[in-house]
């Protein structure tokens, strides 16, 4: 009893470090897929916008540029404070004005990732009014007034205004697009109002974390019929290998025919074979037979695989004869045997090659890409990695595109893999 | 009868001939009205590439556009592929690269005439001429610039406003920020992959006034002294440079630890993702010196070619000619970022006014040079890049380097041709002359063993055999065959893909795979590869398999944790990895945080290690796969085999090595011949993270193949070698089926 509790708990622990070293990498995976910026292993909490400490050009790289009405009564200036530390940049303008003041930021950066704007901002008589804002590449931009944000009005000492991104109207900037991606940062002076204000450490903070990677991949394309696709294909290619695999098995494992070694050495051999160069023979195939971009071509050449009829060749070689004797006798024909006695015998094997089966079918990209044209045929891994490619590596994007993808196969698995432990066996010879 | 079984077979092996000859392919209707053109694309989105062909159709209300996206990994193979198939689109896009390759092998339409009026507005001619003729147009043009991380440069010293201009410069800044520590390098330089490492170098030697190839493409000049320069040059700058791939140096660029890079458009979209903080300049590259050479860097791009067999050549050049206008290339710029157009006067558009930074790729572009347009450039360029490796990671002498690149290069200019042609009719009357010779050859063996054999076929008796096999017999004769046999063919033959020419080779193309030093080298590879993960994976699978079925709790916790890996994309584990293992990843530090040594250059980079390192990924990804089936073994093991050996007092050692690895044989034999051929046959790894490389360290069987036939195009000697890894597999798996035979016969 005690011997047998220590063996058990060195196993639990033994097996908890192997699973700590087997998760690391996809709990990466899965982490980096709900950030909203950064690499696998770097966060960013925030972006400086500009701190005009370094020469002429924001932090981000693109120079300071006005675009105002004529006439320009907008000027720019860089101040230093050795109070404050560093320098900062001070905007005059005048009555008349009706123009802006926009930072070339290049932000290039997707608004939605954002959870506030921070800026320092002095005014020097106190009634300067503007508005802080965002434009995107076609110019269309989103504007608050900053007046929103200041209790009574702008002072001549630095006030931090907090303004946090959901009270900008983002739907005004790339309409179209979910993927609300700013150009620039500007800075409007709508009213006729006059003035100087000082600026300084503009500043953007990402939000800790979101779901929106996986709803910007799966509205990226017709994720939903990929899906279907899939799933579709999946299911026909795991259905077939589960009956057919099982049958050329069972007869590889217990019937007599004559060319049997040699027929099992060539399924043996077609797996021996590496796949690339059946690449160009199956396409001329699949065109001949008129069969690209079908179900067809992508379920039936599958439908019974080497590998499958190996394993269930392997797996009912092994179980006892003596059940399938006692049916027959009493006078179950081959078929009754087959279904009845050997298929349930093998539940742990059809496990394995159904969850195998379908792993295969769900991840494959080569033969799926070459054989389909159109999106209504496309998989959900020839759409993703059309996504990826289009993209450019984004981690957040690309790993929220693998967890879309590896997710079903992980719940298949799951509803699967009691059936690999549920011998039966042990209990049936016993008897 | 044993006849009948055979008149079946020879029913279904001539339905599988006729299959693959069959003409269901001519029966596509052909309408008059609209002219419909089938366009393929790789770089620009679905949904802005309608937009344009939307407002063409518009335009030309009698054509309609089908578009098909093709993806930059993979696109390629499937356009060599459909043009195999002589299932090849109207109109497609390439790269500048492929140009060559498909120009010289007449799939194009020459289309010189139809051009002449608009050449002039246009860059990016050069890799469109074949022979004096044009076969393309350009489309968007693409190039390098340097990048500068400006913090760097200031917290060295050295101005974030003046960029260096020419290579003393560039030494100087790179060794200035070097200094500022271990882990920050002046320059990014690229290893490892097939591409960058040449397209990053050779601008050093154009703009030194050197080139690969002559003018006239006949004679290799890379060992003349403006290369040889360029290249010391290049070598010097590697003291102060990390060596590792694109992706990696990308990263530690934004990361603030690379100070110059050579990088193209991507960075502008990467950089604000990865660290949005980073504070970076954009310049030309630069010139050997003040008052020599040229700021050179290297051009690439899109260009649009017609296919011959297209039905309506008018209609395609009409799209191509409405694609290339500048308002609608710029429509693209706009959006993506991350190309050029390449109409020369777009240089004073108001869109370039507004983008400085990207008017600094439009200016780069003007000096930019297109590598030379030579069909074999594929391979030439792998040299260029072997040299590369052999200097900066291998610390071979220039000179001498250099001198064997040439050699080498040589080599390629000189290659034969290859003619005639591969047709389904010729392939359908092999698999009936083959399914004849069956025939015969078992009615002789019939005929001889007739007196011996016992076994007689008999339909009645074995027909119920005859339906169990059946789903095998029928998907192996309609979709086996046809493949099986074309890749006999096409081992013995010499065969251009591209061209589908074909000429009758008999084993020499087995003879030229055996006395290539790198295929030995590749088998070498792939045994190493094979004996390290094998007994790692087999021992660890079932090891975990016989722990988890102990009557322990959460069996299904651990049961489905150990198997994630398996169920995740190899591609994905391979790109999680690759950051593991990259100098500042995952791996480095924690070895530096328990003050252990690493390897320097770091895993992927270095000779050694690289290979291990794919070994080990390998035996995590994989082992989870092998313990379900075990898992599965276990399952047949009676319970009272263990409750008999426990009564006679065998305790659990014994009981494992008595019981279970016994009963457990069938499917150990399973597990291990299909462990055999997948590490026999390991590719997508290789090919996400090393590509073969660093120096061909990681060059496995498979590896090696996918490069003979779809990047030389040399069919022929892919499937020679394919046949030459199928006799290693065989062999090896019939000693492990002989080995576990052997213990089966003790064992009872």
């Amino acid at each position: 009893m005690k011997r047998s509790s220590i063996i058990i708990t060195s196993c639990i622990v033994i097996l908890t470090i192997v699973l700590i070293l087997t998760m690391v990498p996809l709990i990466l995976m899965f982490h980096t897929s709900i950030k909203t910026g950064g690499t696998l292993f770097e966060n960013v909490d925030q972006i400086l916008v500009a701190d005009f400490d370094r020469g002429t050009t924001n932090s981000i790289g693109g120079p300071i540029a006005v675009n105002v009405g004529v006439p320009s009564w907008v000027n720019f200036s860089f101040l230093e404070d050795t109070a404050k530390g560093g320098r900062f940049v001070q905007i005059d303008f005048f009555k008349e004005t009706q123009g802006e003041a926009i930072w070339w930021t290049r932000l290039g950066q997707d608004m939605r990732r954002f959870s506030r704007l921070e800026v320092l901002v002095r005014g020097l008589s106190g009634d300067e009014s503007f508005s802080l804002g965002f434009r995107d590449v076609k110019g269309r931009k989103t504007l608050l007034p900053i007046s929103n944000y200041t209790k009574d009005g702008l002072k001549d000492v630095w006030q931090k205004i907090v303004i946090p991104t959901r009270d900008f109207d983002f739907s005004l900037i790339n309409p179209k697009f979910r993927e609300k991606s700013a150009e620039d940062f500007i800075i409007s002076f709508n009213k006729p109002s006059s003035g100087a204000i000082q600026i300084d450490d503009v500043r953007l903070y990402f939000r800790p974390f979101t779901l929106d990677n996986y709803v910007d991949v799966l509205i990226s394309g017709p994720f939903g019929r990929y899906f279907f696709n899939s799933a579709f294909i999946a299911f026909i290619v795991v259905g077939g290998n589960l009956l057919f695999s099982s049958m050329v098995g069972y007869a590889f494992a217990r019937r007599d025919f004559p060319w049997k070694n040699l027929l099992f050495i060539l399924i043996l051999g077609s797996l021996m074979i590496p796949p690339q160069v059946f690449m160009v023979p199956v396409f001329i195939l699949m065109k001949n037979l008129n069969w690209l971009n079908t179900y067809w071509a992508l379920t039936l050449p599958t439908l019974v695989t080497p590998f499958n009829v190996f394993l269930m060749r392997q797996y009912i070689s092994k179980l006892p004869t003596s059940l399938e004797d006692a049916a027959r006798i009493d006078g179950a024909n081959d078929f009754q045997i087959f279904f009845k006695v050997i298929m349930p015998l093998a539940t742990p094997a059809l496990a394995v090659v159904g969850i195998n089966t379908f792993m295969g079918t769900w991840n494959t990209f080569l033969y799926p890409f070459i054989l389909t044209n159109t999106p209504q045929m496309r998989t959900l891994p020839v759409g993703l990695a059309l996504y990826k490619s289009l993209q450019g590596v984004d981690w957040v994007h690309l790993m929220a595109g693998s967890g879309i993808t590896a997710i079903p196969v992980i719940i298949v698995f799951l509803a699967f893999q009691r059936y690999i432990i549920a011998g039966l066996t042990a209990g049936s010879t016993k008897g | 009868m044993r006849r009948k079984f055979s008149i079946i077979l020879l029913l279904c092996l001539v339905f599988a001939g006729f299959s693959a000859h069959s003409t269901f392919a001519e029966q596509s209707q052909e309408a008059k009205e609209p002219v419909v053109l089938n366009f393929w694309e790789l770089s620009v989105g679905e949904e802005l590439m309608r937009e344009l062909l939307d407002k063409f159709e518009k335009e030309n209300p009698h054509i309609k556009v089908r578009l098909q996206q093709l993806s930059w990994d993979y696109g390629f193979d499937k356009i060599i592929l459909s043009i195999a198939a002589g299932n090849a689109p109207d109109v497609c896009e390439l790269g500048t690269d492929w140009v060559p390759k498909f120009s010289s092998s007449g799939v194009l339409l020459d289309i010189t005439d139809d051009v002449q009026e608009i050449k002039d507005d246009y860059l990016l001619w050069e890799p469109t001429y074949y022979k004096d003729r044009i076969y393309g147009a350009p489309w968007l043009a693409g190039t390098r610039v340097m990048f500068y991380n400006r913090d760097l440069f200031f917290k060295a010293g050295l101005d974030p406003d003046k960029p260096p201009t020419t290579w003393d410069e560039l030494l100087k800044a790179a060794r200035k920020i070097h200094k500022l520590g271990p882990d920050v390098y002046g320059f990014g330089m690229f290893a490892a992959e097939p591409y960058a490492p040449w397209q990053q170098f050779l601008p050093f030697a154009w703009g030194n006034g050197g080139s690969v190839l002559s003018k006239d493409l006949s004679k290799v000049t890379i060992n003349s002294p403006e290369v040889t320069e360029a290249l010391q040059f290049y070598n010097k700058l590697r003291d102060y440079s990390i060596v590792d791939r694109q992706p990696q140096i990308n990263t530690m660029f934004a990361q603030e630890k690379v100070g110059i890079q050579i990088s193209g458009f991507w960075n502008f979209k990467l950089i604000p993702r990865f660290n949005p903080k980073l504070n970076f300049g954009v310049a030309l590259l630069p010139k050997p010196s003040l008052y020599k050479g040229f700021r050179a860097a290297f051009a690439g791009g899109e260009i649009f070619v017609v296919l011959k067999n297209t039905k309506y050549p008018k209609e395609a050049l009409k799209l191509i000619k409405f694609l290339i206008k500048e308002e609608h290339t710029l429509e693209i710029v706009k959006v993506q970022h991350n190309v050029v157009p390449t109409s020369k006067t777009s240089l004073d558009h108001p869109y370039y006014r507004a983008h400085p930074n990207e008017k600094i790729f439009f200016k780069q572009m003007l000096t930019a040079v297109a590598p030379p347009n030579h069909p074999d450039w594929v391979s030439i360029q792998e040299e260029v890049t072997k040299l590369i490796e052999e200097v900066i990671i291998g610390n071979k002498p220039v000179k001498e380097a250099l001198d064997s690149a040439a050699f080498r290069i040589d080599g390629i200019l000189k290659r034969e041709k290859v003619t005639g042609r591969l047709t389904d009719k010729l392939i359908a009357l092999i698999i009936c002359i083959l399914a004849l010779l069956l025939i015969v050859g078992t009615y002789i063996t019939r005929k001889i063993k007739k007196k011996k054999s016992q076994m007689q076929f008999s339909l009645r008796k074995h027909y119920t055999t005859l339906i169990f096999l059946s789903p095998w017999v029928v998907t192996f004769l309609v979709f086996g065959i046809y493949p099986l046999v074309y890749s006999v063919i096409i081992s013995l033959c010499k065969y251009n893909l591209l061209s589908s020419q074909l000429t009758f080779a008999g084993l020499s193309n087995f003879i030229s795979v055996l006395k290539d030093v790198e295929f030995r080298r590749a088998v070498w590879h792939t045994i190493y590869f094979a004996a390290g993960t094998i007994p790692f994976t087999m021992a660890m699978a079932l090891f975990c398999a016989v722990l988890i079925n102990q009557k322990i709790p959460f069996k299904q916790l651990y049961q489905a944790g150990l198997f994630i890996p398996v169920a995740t994309s190899v591609i994905v584990i391979a790109t999680i990895f690759s950051f593991i293992y990259s100098p500042g990843g995952l791996l480095n530090a924690t070895l530096a945080k328990l003050q252990l040594p690493f390897p320097k250059p770091s895993w992927l980079m270095n000779i050694k290690w690289a290979l291990p390192s794919i070994m080990f990924m390998n035996v995590w990804a994989s082992f989870g796969y092998y313990m379900v089936l075990f898992l599965a073994g276990l399952q047949t093991i009676p319970s009272s085999l263990y409750e008999a050996a426990s009564i006679d007092g065998a305790n659990e050692w014994q009981q494992f090595w008595h019981i279970t690895l016994p009963q457990l044989r069938p499917i150990m034999l399973f597990a291990m011949v299909i462990n055999t051929i997948r590490t026999f046959q390991v590719f997508p790894e290789i090919f996400a993270m090393t590509r073969g490389g660093p120096l061909g360290s990681t060059t496995t069987i498979v590896y090696y193949l996918y490069e003979k036939g779809f990047h030389k195009f040399q069919m022929g000697e892919a499937a020679a070698v394919a046949y030459l890894l199928f006799f290693m597999i065989l062999g090896f798996s019939l000693i492990q089926m002989k080995f576990f035979k052997m213990g089966e016969q003790t064992a009872e």
